[in-house]
């Protein structure tokens, strides 16, 4: 969560850098100059978590293994039924459910079972291409 | 002032920022109106480190739990939280799974049913949350009896001896026996409760 430090003293901080949009930075930037009259803006060169380097060939995602992230099993799971890795796993989920049922919300799909769900997950990913 | 933009999208201030109370409940509102999880905190040591200076985590909530779950895609759950894609991503990963498998249990659609769902969900955690807490308060509560058990033990164990050595085995040698009868039990109960506490420190 965003959280807003107030001091006794009045001095207000933020407890941690908050990751904005170009938007937000903007309406952010600007309320302070409307509010706070002149604020100078410094470009920063931020620190990032380094993974190390390591060499891996990239194992195409399959229909079947898409509709298995939408299951009811654990990424432990589906890691020991798919060969693939924790983080490989984590992330796919991650990153494909919200978005798939985000699209299936826009266009008032329910999620089907079997041959029908890989069918639909056919069509997202086509109408997405 | 001046406000620190990173090459990643994190904005920061280079330090805090005096505000009269009028200023701060516009600052404070301006926030509310930009993310969807916004909490002000008082009781926190003021922070020194700044962007750029080193990598921050910010602990999630569940308010914005219950966000990261609701449908939607993620380019607008990274802004309603202020948090990165990939941060958004793996806690989605993590959570996701939790979802789908109440999804099939409870016999829910995942969009149809989702405000249920995520609310079935939080229900579930904070009652698992709590009862964890419960087991927690009564494990320390039994450790802390265990112990107070131990001092009891001991002082009557003294007691007993003292009284023992007070005696004299010529006049009252029926009564010393029965004496150290009872500080063979109180030892063997004290051995017992040492052996709980040892066995409830190593769990």
């Amino acid at each position: 969560m965003v959280k807003i430090i107030v001091f006794e003293s009045g001095l207000v901080d933020l407890e941690a850098p908050i990751q904005m949009t170009d938007a937000q930075r903007k309406q952010f930037i600007a309320f302070f100059q409307k509010n706070f009259g002149e604020v100078s803006v410094q470009d920063i060169e931020e620190p990032v978590k380094n993974m190390g380097e390591r060499e891996s060939t990239p194992k195409k995602w399959t229909v079947e293994e898409f509709a298995l992230l939408l299951g009811p099993e654990t990424n432990e799971e589906l890691t020991i039924a798919m060969g693939r890795t924790i983080m490989s796993v984590t992330i796919r989920r991650g990153g494909f459910v919200p978005e798939f049922l985000s699209w299936c919300e826009e266009n008032e799909y329910r999620i089907p079972d079997g041959n029908d769900l890989l069918q639909l997950i056919k069509l997202y990913m086509e109408k997405r291409q | 002032m001046r406000i620190l933009v990173g090459d990643y999208g994190n904005v920061d201030f280079s330090q805090a920022i005096p505000m009269s109370d009028e200023d701060r409940k516009a600052f404070i509102e301006f926030m509310k109106n930009q993310f969807a999880v916004v909490e002000v905190v008082n009781d926190v040591e003021q922070r020194y480190s700044r962007l750029g200076d080193k990598f921050f985590i910010r602990k999630w909530s569940s308010k914005e739990i219950a966000v990261l779950l609701e449908i939607a895609d993620q380019e607008t759950t990274c802004k309603k939280l202020g948090r990165t894609d990939m941060s958004v991503t793996m806690m989605a990963g993590k959570y996701i799974p939790a979802l789908t498998a109440l999804a099939k249990k409870e016999g829910l659609d995942l969009v149809a049913d989702s405000r249920e769902l995520i609310e079935i969900y939080l229900k579930d955690q904070f009652e698992r949350q709590k009862a964890k807490r419960d087991a927690k308060k009564a494990k320390k509560k039994e450790f802390d009896d265990l112990k107070d058990k131990v001092i009891e033990l001991e002082r009557k164990i003294d007691m007993q001896r003292l009284l023992l050595q007070t005696m004299n085995p010529d006049k009252d040698s029926k009564l010393m026996n029965e004496r150290q009868l009872i500080i063979r039990d109180l030892v063997l109960e004290l051995e017992t409760v040492e052996e709980k506490i040892n066995q409830r420190g190593q769990e």
